[in-house]
């Protein structure tokens, strides 16, 4: 663990107000206009109830947008045009308009939706309602519920298969991995996991889900063809308490080499070989880290950090934490918009 | 889902009148949150401790000595410590604190990283302490409540209107006893948050 990171926070970004009385208006148009050519980072505030814009490269601050109550899941749109976003406590899905940061007319969620994943043919989402036990299926081009599938004790972490057949929802409470056939909507198989599983992962061939499980602070890697768990990966930071070991967020290389796993509040990301499954390092990052995600060619990886306000940026190749920004209240979800 | 760190003016005094009013009810009941800890209610999985590994980038503890034996660094820790203190005025005196040494830096800095550390624990077991009592105490009220209303159903319309008065207040008591609760659950999160902050600013000024 070297200080780079952590000498990092000392360098934190603030939003810079824009005076539009000082800036020319085309001028402005000009630095709009060029952020939205570079890929850009999202992120929901969990207790800000907003969008927190970021430019990937500079890591400026673009914008703050207010939405619904509570959002936390958010996911972007085939085209990446929009971006779907968990208002949890208003019940509904928010949908904003990425060109021009307004929010459109909003779709139905379900019941205190918390997360949710796109299906690849980019026209149904599957919402995990906490506290009704069901995933709700959205259509989005006809704007309505066109199916309920029940599912264990507090559904969480939602995942589609690359293919699109196969849905995999995690449940707090019941502590399994339901498989569900899209095509019946039928649960398949139940896969027991450790106590609390937090997140659904996919690998980009189909052939593995990991389900990281909080409590327990361990990910279970299923093999999807036998809907075993093959292995379960777990978590020891010298100098930190089991109990603060969370396993939550997890993203995995699209080659399958190599997998980082959000260990909440022991404030590190484990690096995992994803062939090996070894733990082969852990970075410090900000406090209660979460939710990950990677800008397109995988060469950064941003984490939100729901304790000290701030997202995490990892620099890849070299396995380091190179910046911390500052975003809103609670930060909880993470895109990167290419 | 998680942890938050809303802020609580007052927690302390919240929790005695939470603590005073249930006393009144000796049987409080309540359905741990799932977690390894049966007797922890929170949904925020119980952390018992934050070690320095978990917040601090910086030098080793050990063989720093006794944060006590330094006046200005256990100054700087007691004006820390005090959780109503604006954070930007931690900072300031961090600040200060720091420009003032020009020997030692490091030893100082980090014997105040210790101190404080040790300060956020004792606070946090105190609250957790604390939220634990207030479950344990909402347990039994819901076994009172429990009885209450199998009294109430059994003397159906002819039931005796103070015992309807007993169950009513009851409820009310364990709701708003649950609400504390639930306040209470932030506050290790509000402390850590604090903890985090300072130890990122006494960070920064390493030599």
């Amino acid at each position: 663990m070297g200080s780079t990171g952590r000498k990092a926070n000392a360098m934190q970004d603030h939003p810079a107000p824009i005076n539009q009385a000082i800036i020319p208006a085309v001028l402005l148009g000009l630095l709009l206009g060029s952020a939205a050519q570079a890929e850009t980072v999202l992120v929901s505030n969990e207790k800000g109830n907003s969008i927190t814009v970021l430019d990937a490269d500079s890591l400026k601050v673009l914008r703050t947008v207010p939405v619904g109550q509570r959002p936390r899941g958010i996911v972007l749109s085939k085209d990446d045009k929009w971006l779907y976003i968990c208002a949890s406590d208003d019940d509904r899905i928010d949908v904003l308009d990425l060109d021009n940061f307004q929010l459109k007319a909003p779709l139905p969620s379900g019941h205190d939706p918390e997360t949710f994943a796109l299906h690849p043919d980019g026209e149904h989402l599957y919402v995990s309602n906490e506290d009704n036990s069901l995933v709700s299926i959205v259509d989005i081009p006809n704007r309505r519920i066109v199916g309920e599938i029940p599912v264990g004790v507090e559904p969480e972490g939602m995942a589609v298969s690359p293919d699109g057949k196969w849905i995999v929802n995690t449940s707090e409470t019941t502590n399994m991995a339901h498989f569900v056939d899209n095509a019946s909507h039928a649960v398949v198989a139940n896969v027991l996991v450790d106590s609390r599983p937090r997140h659904a992962e996919w690998s980009s061939d189909g052939a593995q889900v990991w389900v990281s499980s909080e409590i327990g602070g361990t990910v279970s890697v299923i093999d999807a063809a036998t809907r075993k768990v093959i292995h379960k990966i777990s978590f020891a930071v010298p100098g930190v308490p089991k109990q603060a070991i969370q396993a939550v967020g997890i993203v995995l290389t699209k080659d399958r080499k190599r997998a980082f796993v959000a260990l909440g509040p022991s404030n590190r990301v484990a690096v995992v070989d994803a062939q090996t499954f070894e733990v082969t390092k852990y970075l410090l990052v900000g406090q209660r880290v979460w939710n990950l995600a990677f800008n397109h060619d995988e060469t950064r990886l941003f984490t939100t950090n729901g304790i000290s306000n701030d997202i995490s940026v990892i620099d890849v190749p070299k396995l380091r934490v190179i910046k911390s920004v500052t975003v809103g209240n609670q930060p909880w979800g993470v895109v990167v918009r290419p | 889902m998680t942890p938050y760190s809303r802020k609580i003016p007052g927690f302390p005094r919240i929790g005695l009148l939470a603590a005073a009013v249930v006393g009144l009810l000796p049987h409080l009941a309540f359905a741990a949150a799932p977690g390894s800890d049966p007797d922890w209610p929170c949904q925020q999985p119980l952390v018992p401790s934050v070690s320095a590994a978990m917040v601090w980038d910086g030098p080793p503890l050990e063989g720093t000595g006794d944060w006590r034996s330094d006046p200005t660094v256990a100054t700087l820790v007691a004006k820390l410590a005090d959780k109503d203190l604006p954070v930007d005025q931690g900072k300031a005196a961090i600040d200060q604190f720091i420009h003032a040494r020009t020997s030692n830096r490091q030893r100082s800095i980090t014997q105040a990283f210790a101190g404080l550390l040790e300060e956020n624990n004792r606070a946090r077991t105190r609250v957790i302490d604390n939220i634990k009592m207030l479950a344990e105490r909402q347990r039994g009220l819901a076994d009172v409540i429990s009885r209450l209303t199998a009294e109430r159903d059994k003397a159906g319309v002819n039931a005796d209107p103070e015992l309807v008065d007993r169950w009513a207040f009851a409820r009310r008591t364990y709701y708003a006893v649950q609400r504390t609760v639930g306040y209470a659950c932030e506050m290790p999160a509000e402390l850590d948050q604090r903890l985090g902050f300072y130890a990122r600013e006494l960070e920064a000024g390493l030599p």
